[in-house]
């Protein structure tokens, strides 16, 4: 369902050139609007969420420069 | 739609690197409410393709709100059709009876539409597991 991670999105884009100058290519874990911590890896980033906030939405995501969207083949039809 | 694939349909050649799986709330997940003595989903029955042209695992729409998924990310995605589609993302236990296999990992929730399979295993489980591994079963 997407919206549910709205806030953590906006908190990450007014954070992000920040994280890129000392964890680039790390994973940010945010909830609501806070950055909890950075992780080397997104399996570590994603399990320490549901660690801190059970099965609850947040936010791990890749701090990268260029955010490239992913392609997906069009036989998916989406 | 349901799945239309039957093992005994199986081949290599025929129907694709198909997969009979299973998907079900990540272990960190299970763990916590086995301990609050609360009710673990079951694991959902799924049929999957293994496409090496694909960067990132993908689960139909819908799967995650059948295991009681809150999403943990999101991706944006581009297709020839549509651009700039944002998908939430979800971490997911994935199991291959057949070859015992048992992993986890952050998968895209999009539309599937008209395929007849539930998920697509892509290069970031292939780069754990080869896929001679995963179809170890297979007929050619």
């Amino acid at each position: 369902m997407p919206g549910q991670l709205d806030k953590e999105i906006a908190y990450y884009a007014s954070i992000k050139d920040k994280l890129l100058s000392g964890h680039q290519y790390e994973f940010a874990l945010i909830r609501g609007d806070e950055l909890v911590e950075v992780y080397k890896t997104e399996i570590d980033a994603i399990t320490a969420g549901h660690r801190r906030y059970g099965n609850t939405p947040f936010l791990a995501i890749h701090i990268d420069p260029m955010e490239k969207p992913l392609f997906i083949n069009n036989w998916l039809c989406v | 739609m349901s799945p239309v694939y039957r093992r005994e349909l199986y081949s290599l050649q025929g129907s694709g690197p198909i997969l009979d799986m299973q998907a079900g709330m990540p272990i960190e997940l299970r763990s916590q409410l086995r301990k609050q003595q609360k009710i673990i989903p079951d694991s959902i029955k799924i049929v999957a393709q293994v496409d090496t042209g694909a960067s990132t695992t993908c689960i139909k729409a819908g799967l995650p709100a059948k295991l009681g998924l809150a999403p943990v990310g999101v991706q944006m995605i581009h297709t020839a059709s549509t651009p700039n589609v944002l998908c939430d993302k979800y971490l997911i236990m994935f199991m291959i009876p057949s070859v015992n296999v048992c992993f986890e990992i952050a998968a895209i929730e999009m539309q599937l539409k008209n395929q007849p399979i539930d998920c697509l295993i892509a290069r970031d489980v292939l780069c754990r597991y080869q896929a001679r591994t995963l179809l170890g079963h297979w007929s050619p």
